[in-house]
Order: C-alpha cells, then structure tokens, then sequence
C-alpha cells in the first residue's frame, strides 16, 4: 500500500491510495482539500501495475512536485505533492518492491482515515515480509491493472525483445500449425514492408494488411501518428475487415493515451467490462468488443500507436497476439524513424544545393551587373567628353553582359528542367562555321589564332540547333579562354564512322586540366575562369548532348591543351516513349 | 601636381574590368599599367613602383589573395596600398571583408571592394590610399 500524508487544521490525516484517488476541493473528491488554491476537480492519482502517477486535471493554480510544477508525474518515496496551501507527502508502497504482483487483493475504493495519527501505515510491510513474489517480474507479465475494476482481463506487454519475438513465433499447445504459418508469413510480410520502402505512408498500409493476416478477429487497424511539430495524432493508416464494419466509429484516445504514455502494449479482452475506459470515453459506445493497442516506439521517442479491435465479439484476442503485434509495432517504429532521418536528411541536402546554387547564381549576377554598370560608366564619361570611341566601348561592354544575361537565363533555363531537343535537318558544318564567325572577335581580343577543319562528307544531322549551337558556343569561347601565348584553337568536324556517330571536336593548345579539374569539369557552377565564368556551361553542354542520345568525350594533358569531342548520332534516336 | 604621376597597377584578366578601372581614375593623372593575372603583377612590381594596385581577387594562374600575401611578404612590395575587387561570395555564404580576407590570408588588403564597384568610390579610395601613402613616405 502506498499514503498520503498531510497536515490540515485538524491534525495530520494519512490517505491509503488505491487505484484511483481524486484531489481537490468538491466533496465528490476522494481527498477533499479545503484549503485556497486548490480547484474543485484538482489533481488525481492513479496506479499503474507497481507504480503511482499523480496528473493534474486542469486545476487552476496548478499542481506542483517537490516545488516544481507538473502536468504527470511518477511518484517517487518521499516527494512532496504541492496542492493549493496543502504539501501532501507520498509514501511508496511495499507493492512496488515486490515487483508489481497483481494477485493481492485490490482496494477498490479509497479509505478516508481522519483518524490515520493513531494507525501507523498497515499491512503494507508484514505483507511484503510475509509474501516474498516467488518470480521476478516478467517482461510481458500479465498483470491485472488496478485501474480496471471488475473482471477485466487485461494484459501488457512492456519492452520488446527477442524472446517476445519468439513466443509470437512458436506453437503453443493448441496451436494450429496452419495459423502459425500464417504467421510466419505475415511476419515476413512486416519485414519486407519495412526493409523495401521508406515511404512512411505504404509501409503502414502493408502493415495493416499483415496484421489482418495474422489476426483473424481483427475488424479494425489503425496507425496512429503524432505530429513531431504540434504533438498531435493523427490517422496515418486504417483498414476495415469488411466495409460494413464500423467505418465510422474512432477509436479510445484514453486507452491510447495510456499506451502511448506508459509505453506499454495493451490487451482489452471484454470492453464491456472495462469500466476505466468507461469514465472518460466508452469503448462500447465506439462499437468496440476487444482490442490491442501497441505504442510505436524507436529511440526512446513514442511516434505513435497501432490499435486493433474486434467488433464481433469477446476475447478474440490473446496474450499471444499482443505479443506478436508488440513486436510489429516496434519494427514498424524503428522503420517509421529510419524514414524520417532519411527525409531529414533528402531535405538538408536539398538546402544544401539551393544555397550553393545561389551562391553560384549571385557571382554570376554580379559579375554582369559590374559590366553593365562599367559599360555605362564608360559610356556616360565618353558622352561628356565627347569621346566617340570610349562611348562605343562602354555600349559593347552593356550589351556584352545583356548577351551574358541571357546566356545565363537560356542556361539556366536548360539545366533546370527536363525537355525534349527541337531536333530538325540542319547543315552542321554550316553551323560549326557560324559559330567560329561569332567567336572570332572573342579569338581576336584574345590573341587566338581560330581555324575551321570541316569534314565535307559531312551533311545534315537532325539536331536540335539551338541547343547544339548554344554547346558549341561553350565550347568554342572556353578554348579560347584556356589558350595562353600563341592560342590556337581548331573547330573540325567528322562524318559518322562505324559507331554511326559524328563528330564536332574543338581543340585548344592551352593550359590543359589538372585530374581534379576534370573530375569536377561537369559540375553546376564550378568554374576555373574566375569572374568570366559562369559554372553553367559545360553542365548545360552535357545535358543538350546527353537529349541527343550523344555523348562528349574530352582529352586533356596539363600544359598541352584539351579536346572536347561531341559525338552526336545524325539521325533522330528512338527513345523510350517514341 | 606632383612633378611625376604616380602609377596605379590594374590587375584583372577580364579586359573590360581593366578599362572600367583605367577610365575611372583617368582624371586623377595617374599612369596605368596592367596585368592579367597574380604572377604578372609581381614580375611588375618591382620595375613600375605603382604607388597603388587595383587587383581582382579570382584570376586564373595567381588568384588575387594570394598575390596580396606574396606582396607583403616582399620588403620593397609591402608598403604599397592595395584594393582588392571581388563578386566572391561562394566560399562562405556572405559578404567578404577586408577583415575576412585578413582572417583568411593572414594579410589585409586597405580596401574591399564587392561588385559591382561604384567608380566615384573606388576613384575616392584610391586618391586617399596614395595621399596617405605618400604623407607616410614623407614623414
């Protein structure tokens, strides 16, 4: 037996605590406690298995243990219960040594005891000494739950491990070898469900289907899950047997809670009986016969609970079967816990490549701001001094960095979204030529001899044009970027030989590529050409060869100079989808 | 006027970046020289004698930082005012300072610049740099 000690103003009083007792100022209370401060319906404190747990029930000035205030709290022997004006010492019981035997006789009702001076605390420690508990207490011990009065079969099932596993497992005297094997495949169903996918919300539909493969008398499943934002529960996952079964009907939130709170699977053979359950939200009322509930739990964090019911009849289900869905439960947890990491971590990475891409993105823009507002500098300082030539250098250098503007935007553009190249018949040596004619001005302020090698053999190719010109333009202008003294860099083209590919190579006899370079040459905005470049371009060259069904080869010796080869097929490829 | 100009040593490989920087100052009566990069300005330092160096910070070869470092480890190089320009902002996520780079390189430049750079403050920064320089040179 655990008490209650306190002083009133008419002596010290001593409370016996049974399975429930109520605190507060109604006289309805089992402890009534006129002092100020203490709410009509203030706290109460309820047994459970060995221990006592006292919770406030929404009193006003609050409930508060050895001075600090709580919602729920696990007594201890000796902690001082703060109530309004009143302390309230609790006195831990010989029970809980013993290890939580259930077979005593319960005290049901509460004893006043204004007389309690007089009476030392009874029984309690003869009995302790008298009826040491002939085993220690089990895991998945039975144990009559005092909070349930009457004939109520009521089990749980604590923590999970492997020799819980087993008995779920192994046939017992009267098991059906059939059933077993059922078992065992739904076992392995869990099992699977939970090893091949990390989406949380199909691992609990398979879940609920295998637990309705093993338990026949299931009617209802449902997976709950708290919120781990607002803390509130919510359906994850529900089946029905049958459609016609209670669709409509919820479930306990108060044996729920209770699950969830003592971390603890529970058993509820008869409903009908359970009048705990009955208090605060009736199980019958549900439509509910019998029941399981396993909390979810992994790393020490509560995620949830399943709940099973049967609406058809009385003990359907069996120690066995809350065994077997305790240990469902905790491999559904510790998968559910995986999952989440997994989505943490699926989103860091995804800021991650944002903020660098921003980064990215903001060097770029800020390197074309400086020559807009350079080239317009430049220009209004020629306008005021008349300057013919400075006015047409400061206007090249605007539009030059709106043509790196746009650039940008096509790359970008590009690169951020799937698509199909435009392909259409087009001259590729044509193009090729072109293209040497645009970058020849670049070729010239850099001092860069630019040659043009075309391969007549060479025809149409149904490429995507744009795309192929926007590569080639990459391409063209980073040889004559890599090219130091003496640059030359050769545009040749090549008609398609035994691989049915052709060929656009450009060579440049520059500074070449260090092994680390060419590892990260594809890489978004990684760029070795400082304020020049972009990080874009070889990336956004990828893509558009890799639409074609082409690939780009690349030879590159430091000091010598690198040849990027596009080998790009002449003819329309059949992709899937086509 | 002093009797000679000063020189100011422009170091950018981009060409529009070094006739933004030219035509800014050019009202100033410096004398410009210009390099592409970090080792070029070295190997120009101690023929020119700039009186100040305007230098970008990612060139290829010798990256601007390193090229400050490599100055004021240089007896003859070290007194001399250097600006850095810079659209860096990738290696940490926020703004380079002057502080920044003095944490990073162990050497501090006597200006920052972020792009893009205003011309009337980089024109004003460079006038004080050299005055300042040349009263300390004085004394």
């Amino acid at each position: 037996m655990a008490t209650l000690s306190w002083d009133s103003p008419d002596g010290r009083r001593e409370f016996q605590l049974g399975a429930v007792a109520r605190l507060g100022r109604a006289p309805s209370n089992d402890v009534c406690l006129s002092s100020p401060g203490v709410s009509g319906h203030h706290a109460r404190i309820l047994r459970r298995g060995a221990t006592w747990a006292i919770e406030d029930i929404g009193s006003k000035n609050g409930t508060y243990i050895n001075d600090v205030q709580k919602a729920h709290h696990e007594l201890q022997d000796g902690d001082v219960i703060g109530i309004g004006d009143v302390d309230l010492v609790f006195h831990g019981d010989a029970l809980k040594r013993m290890g939580g035997r259930d077979d005593q006789p319960e005290t049901k009702t509460l004893m006043w005891r204004a007389d309690a001076d007089d009476v030392p605390v009874p029984e309690a420690a003869p009995q302790s000494e008298a009826d040491p508990s002939p085993e220690a207490p089990t895991r998945h011990a039975t144990s009559l739950d005092s909070l349930f009065q009457g004939n109520v079969d009521y089990s749980r099932v604590s923590s999970v491990d492997s020799s819980v596993l087993m008995t779920g497992m192994i046939p017992r005297a009267g098991q059906d070898p059939a059933e077993l094997g059922r078992r065992l495949r739904a076992s392995y169903e869990i099992a699977q469900a939970t090893a091949e996918t990390l989406d949380p919300s199909e691992i609990l539909d398979r879940v609920l289907g295998a637990l309705f493969e093993i338990f026949e008398a299931a009617d209802r499943g449902f997976i709950l899950l708290v919120d781990p934002e607002t803390g509130e529960m919510s359906t994850a996952a529900s089946r029905q047997r049958t459609a016609a079964v209670g669709e409509d009907a919820g479930v306990s939130m108060t044996a729920l809670e209770e699950a969830m709170r003592t971390r603890q699977a529970l058993l509820c053979r008869d409903a009908a009986a359970d009048e705990r359950f009955s208090q605060a939200q009736s199980i019958l009322g549900l439509g509910i016969r019998s029941m399981m509930i396993a909390p979810l739990v992994s790393r020490e964090q509560v995620l949830g609970a399943v709940h099973v019911d049967s609406i058809r009849g009385i003990r359907e289900f069996r120690q066995a079967d809350l065994e077997l869905l305790s240990v469902a439960a905790c491999q559904v947890a510790n998968c559910l816990a995986n999952a989440r990491l997994h989505e943490q971590v699926v989103a860091s990475e995804r800021l991650a490549a944002i903020g660098q891409t921003l980064a990215g993105l903001t060097h770029c823009i800020k390197n074309i701001l400086q020559g807009i507002r350079g080239g317009a500098f430049i220009l209004d300082k020629g306008l005021d001094k008349g300057n013919l030539d400075r006015v047409r250098s400061g206007w090249e250098m605007v539009r030059r960095n709106n043509a790196f503007m746009e650039e940008l935007v096509y790359d970008l553009l590009t690169y951020s979204k799937e698509r199909k190249p435009e392909l259409a018949p087009t001259d590729v040596n044509a193009q090729c030529g072109e293209i040497c004619e645009l970058a020849r001005e670049r070729a010239k302020r850099n001092d860069v001899a630019l040659v043009f090698e075309p391969d007549p053999a060479l025809t149409t190719a149904e490429i995507d044009s744009k795309g192929v010109r926007r590569c080639l333009l990459n391409l063209v202008m980073n040889a004559i970027d890599a090219c130091g003294e003496d640059g030359r860099v050769t545009v040749s083209t090549a008609a398609a030989g035994d691989d049915d590919l052709f060929r656009i190579a450009i060579r440049d006899n520059g500074c070449g590529m260090s092994k680390e370079t060419l590892a990260k040459l594809f890489t978004a905005f990684f760029s070795t050409k400082g304020s020049k470049g972009t990080g874009l371009g070889l990336p956004v060259t990828q893509k558009i060869i890799e639409e074609h069904g082409g690939r780009i080869d690349v030879e590159s010796t430091e000091g010598e100079g690198t040849t990027f080869t596009l080998c790009l097929p002449p003819h329309r490829t059949h992709t899937e989808g086509e | 006027m002093p009797s000679e100009a000063k020189t100011v040593l422009i170091v950018d490989d981009e060409p529009d970046m070094r006739e933004f920087v030219q035509v800014a100052l050019e009202d100033d009566g410096y004398r410009f020289v210009t390099a592409t990069d970090g080792a070029a300005a070295l190997a120009l330092v101690a023929e020119e004698q700039p009186a100040l160096i305007v230098m970008d910070v990612q060139m290829p070869k010798k990256d601007g930082l390193t090229t400050l470092y490599d100055l004021r480890q240089d007896a003859a190089a070290k007194s001399i005012p250097v600006i850095l320009l810079t659209g860096v902002s990738e290696k940490t996520g926020v703004r380079f300072t002057a502080e920044s780079v003095e944490e990073y390189m162990g050497e501090r430049p006597d200006a920052y610049f972020d792009k893009p750079v205003d011309p009337e403050v980089l024109r004003r920064a460079v006038g004080e740099l050299i005055g300042r320089a040349a009263d300390s040179a004085a004394s």
